[in-house]
């Protein structure tokens, strides 16, 4: 991706789109200052939800008058607070990412400059990484519409980070940050050390989480017949395999299981998964699916 | 079961090969992946079907040994079958020619044939079989369902003959025994004679396949392969005798040979031979009277039945020749050159004569005529087709012995009649006119026909007319001219001499004394020569003698020169549908398993070399041990 022109990253038309959806958020949305997303949390604006009695320390300013005045008891009136959304956008750039037309790790950062797009341009905060064993690269959170051709100039500044550690580089990563708000993270899960950890260590630093598998066609449905030396790119280690139509029924077979098994991972952990083919256009997936799967409105 | 293409079987051998092909490893495309995590899974979950995988693995080498082997086994062409289903019939066709003989093997060669026919009848267990013996004088000694006290009864009957095979008999013989249940014919022979007989035997056979039985030593024998004589000198009665040794051992002999007549000894001679060589050797002698000449050598060889060979001699007898017709100075001219000739001239022609050669002189032929006749054409009826004038001659017979060394297409003809191609003629001299001179052969006449008249030519005045009569007079009566009467060779028929018949018919003496009649009904061609040796018609006041040698070039020579391995098929016969009913059923099964194998390793085999090679996965397991140490 790199010095990939920024023009080409989105079209102006897409953006026009982008700029009338907006993440939701879940049960966690990072409070770091006044902002424009409706919190679940009770707070300072002006949209009341309910009473309840007053406690030792809460705000004079809340307690509500007209209900001391009638029942003699004291109550403060509480209100939805308005919160900026914390928006953590974390890109697998391992070799394997490199693979497809176009590259997955392409595809990625496309997707993850329409989301970065839509947060800044409500006002959200924007943070991103991209990891390979280890995070190798970080783009500071930050705010404002103003942040967009920062944001978009580092995604294609996006290099392969070589191989794959997902446990260790999300478990890193969920000890950075503020600890709450939607880390999305966008990976092809081809590691053989799995992902469970380090999306539980996101879980667990508060954060809500969503997954963007991203698989190409060639993986999804491999057609090649004959006998093969499959090499890993990047453990450099081989199976050799003669590949027939059973021996491709098996491979579909497993497919099918394993991507179960990152589903039903994720809707246990209540994780928003998204498997994503990466012939399907990145606006067909951001208007459609993901509105769809409600990680945008 | 009986293998009638055995030696196929050598390629039993690719069966390891097909072993070997499984060990080996394959080659495969090397293709980078962004992740094997997958095909390891795949992988794993082939693994967990391993033992069902080792099986259909397996089964693919044991399905492909299987083809392999049917495949074999259908190019070796197994006959057990057939041979019960179809009610198996055999030819055995014994060798019996002089060279059979031989005691180069012990006894003789003959005797290990008859043991190595019964051991084949008892290996091979047909239940029909016919025997026939191939010698001078071919039989068919045995037909019948096999048994060995007959056989060997057959068998006993049976003795070497002294002279060279008569094929036209064998053939004859055996393929009047040939049905749709013969199975093969088998020859067995010593081999000494030449290859192209094969061909007349398969040819005699079709499509049985004839299979080659071999009984042969070592083949060395010395000879006598011709005996004969030749005219020295314008005399009648000299001679030059000629006896030709030849030495087929491998090595040097002096042989002694001795020549003797009723007079007694005439000649002794010390020849020296060369390894594989001929000689001739040439002893002058002039014949008196009647004689039977002997040539005798001395030699210890393995064939003693051409170690002697005879010769007869008559003194010559005038020719008589008889012209019917009104008279021709030119024809009269030539033959009074001759002194055997006593010329009788008639206006017709007298019935029951018995004249050598018989002149018809513009007269036609009775046609009751038996005997040799020269017609000269010129009657009305050869007028009435036609003449064409000087008409050129185009083609002439250099070879026949009434038309060579003479220049035909110097005659200046000033016509010729427009004669036919008589029916069986054989055309002598022809030219653009049609036929000049023709031969007929009936079987009691022999007429030459010229078409055209000698005054009407200049022939009569070229030197070619008297020899053309000599080769006339020769041929028409040989007896006039040659005091030596050519030897016969054993199996060769001769024409009785009528002058010798009796009331009944003829009575002749045979070498070994017995006597043999042949009547009259049955007309005087003897044909019961398998001796050797000195025959006499035998009259109330005459003898008359001739002779009949065992010798020749290809009886004397008794090395194997049909050179095929014994058990052996003939390929001409081998590939002209042998009767290898289960040959199809071997490759039909060779033709599932090779489509079983196809659907193996299409449907089943998920990885057919991979893992499930025990062999060769502990062969790669040393290796990088090895490595693994010296690294």
């Amino acid at each position: 991706m790199a010095n990939k022109p920024l023009g080409e990253l989105l079209d102006n038309r897409f953006l026009r789109q982008l700029e009338h959806l907006r993440l939701v958020p879940g049960r966690a949305a990072t409070r770091t200052d006044m902002g424009d997303v409706a919190s679940r949390r009770l707070g300072t604006s002006v949209e009341f939800t309910d009473f309840r009695e007053y406690q030792p320390g809460d705000d004079f300013r809340t307690i509500d008058w007209a209900s001391l005045a009638r029942l003699d008891k004291l109550f403060v009136r509480l209100f939805r607070a308005d919160e900026n959304l914390q928006l953590e956008l974390h890109i697998d750039a391992s070799i394997s990412m490199e693979f497809g037309s176009p590259t997955k790790l392409a595809y990625a950062v496309q997707l993850a400059a329409a989301l970065g797009f839509i947060a800044l341009h409500h006002g959200d905060v924007v943070s991103a990484s991209v990891f390979g064993r280890q995070p190798q690269q970080r783009f500071a959170p930050a705010r404002g519409r103003q942040a967009i051709v920062r944001l978009f100039r580092f995604l294609t500044e996006t290099q392969n980070s070589g191989g794959t550690d997902i446990n260790a580089a999300l478990g890193r990563l969920a000890k950075e940050g503020v600890g709450s708000g939607i880390a999305v993270v966008i990976s092809d899960l081809l590691d053989s050390n799995g992902y469970a950890a380090g999306l539980d260590a996101l879980l667990r630093s508060g954060r809500q989480v969503a997954l963007i598998h991203l698989l190409s066609p060639a993986e999804l449905n491999p057609a090649t017949i004959g006998d093969f030396e499959w090499i890993d790119s990047e453990t450099k280690e081989s199976v050799e395999l003669a590949v027939n139509t059973e021996t491709l029924a098996v491979y579909r077979e497993t497919l099918t299981a394993w991507l179960t098994e990152i589903r039903s991972y994720c809707h246990r952990r209540r994780i928003s998964y998204f498997q994503v083919d990466t012939a399907t256009p990145v606006d067909q997936l951001v208007l459609r699916h993901l509105r769809k799967g409600g990680l945008l409105a | 079961m009986t293998l009638l293409s055995p030696w196929w079987l050598l390629l039993i051998p690719l069966l390891y090969g097909v072993i070997l092909l499984h060990t080996m490893h394959p080659q495969r495309h090397r293709v980078l992946v962004p992740s094997t995590l997958l095909w390891e899974r795949v992988l794993r979950e082939l693994e967990a079907d391993a033992r069902w995988h080792r099986l259909v693995a397996n089964l693919l080498l044991l399905v492909q040994l299987a083809a392999l082997l049917a495949l074999i086994l259908a190019l070796t062409r197994p006959a057990f079958l057939y041979a019960l289903i179809k009610q198996r019939h055999d030819i055995y066709i014994v060798d019996v020619s002089a060279s059979m003989s031989a005691v180069d093997l012990e006894p003789n060669r003959l005797q290990v044939a008859k043991e190595r026919l019964l051991d084949l009848i008892r290996s091979d267990r047909p239940r029909q079989v016919s025997i026939v013996t191939a010698g001078p004088q071919p039989e068919l000694i045995y037909a019948g369902r096999g048994s060995a006290a007959l056989i060997n009864a057959a068998l006993l009957r049976i003795t070497p003959g002294a002279g060279d095979i008569y094929w036209p008999g064998v053939v004859a013989r055996v393929h009047a025994q040939l049905t749709e249940q013969t199975v093969q014919v088998t020859f067995i022979s010593d081999g000494a004679m030449d290859s192209h007989v094969v061909t007349d035997l398969v040819t005699a056979v079709g499509d049985t396949p004839l299979r080659l039985e071999r009984v042969s030593g070592n083949g060395n024998n010395v000879g006598i392969i011709a005996f004969e004589a030749r005219q020295r000198g314008a005399s009648l009665s000299e001679y030059e005798v000629l006896v030709t040794l030849a030495n087929y051992g491998a090595q040097a002999v002096e042989v002694p040979l001795t020549l003797s007549g009723r007079s007694g000894l005439i000649a002794e001679r010390i020849v020296s031979l060369a390894a594989d060589s001929v000689q001739s050797v040439i002893i002058p002698y002039q014949f008196q009277t009647q004689d039977v000449l002997q040539a005798v050598i001395d030699s210890q060889d393995a064939l003693a039945i051409d170690n002697t060979a005879h010769l007869t001699a008559y003194p010559p007898t005038p020719t008589r020749v008889l012209l019917v017709g009104p008279g021709n100075y030119f024809l009269e001219t030539g033959l009074s050159v001759f002194p055997q000739v006593r010329l009788e001239r008639r206006l017709l022609y007298p019935e029951q004569s018995d004249y050598p050669l018989v002149v018809f002189d513009r007269i036609p032929i009775p046609e009751d005529f038996t005997g040799t006749a020269l017609y000269l054409a010129g009657a009305p009826a050869d007028r009435a087709l036609g003449a064409r004038r000087t008409p050129q001659v185009t083609w002439y017979d250099r070879t026949h012995p009434l038309t060579r060394f003479i220049a035909w297409n110097d005659l200046y003809l000033q016509q010729a009649f427009n004669m036919p191609r008589l029916e069986g003629a054989r055309i002598l001299v022809e030219s653009e006119a049609g036929p000049l001179l023709q031969l007929v052969r009936n079987n009691d006449q022999r007429v030459i026909t010229l078409s055209f008249a000698l005054e009407e030519s200049d022939w009569p005045l070229k030197v070619s007319f008297p020899i053309f009569l000599s080769h006339l007079l020769r041929w028409a009566h040989p007896e006039g001219w040659e005091f030596v009467r050519n030897p016969l060779t054993v199996g060769d028929s001769l024409t009785l001499p009528a002058a010798f018949a009796q009331d009944r018919g003829w009575t002749v003496r045979l070498p070994d004394g017995s006597l043999v009649q042949v009547a009259k009904e049955d007309g005087p061609t003897f044909r019961d020569t398998r001796q050797a040796g000195v025959y006499t018609v035998v009259a109330e006041d005459n003898e008359f003698y001739f002779a009949v040698n065992a010798g020749g070039v290809t009886e004397s020579d008794i090395r194997t020169r049909l050179h095929m391995p014994t058990g052996s098929f003939v390929d001409g016969a081998e590939t002209q549908g042998a009767p290898a009913t289960l040959s199809w059923i071997f490759a039909l099964l060779a033709l599932f398993l090779i489509l079983l194998e196809s659907w193996l390793y299409t449907h089943r085999v998920r990885r057919p070399v991979h893992t499930d090679m025990p062999l060769r996965t502990e062969l790669w397991n040393q290796w990088r041990r090895i490595r693994a140490k010296r690294g």
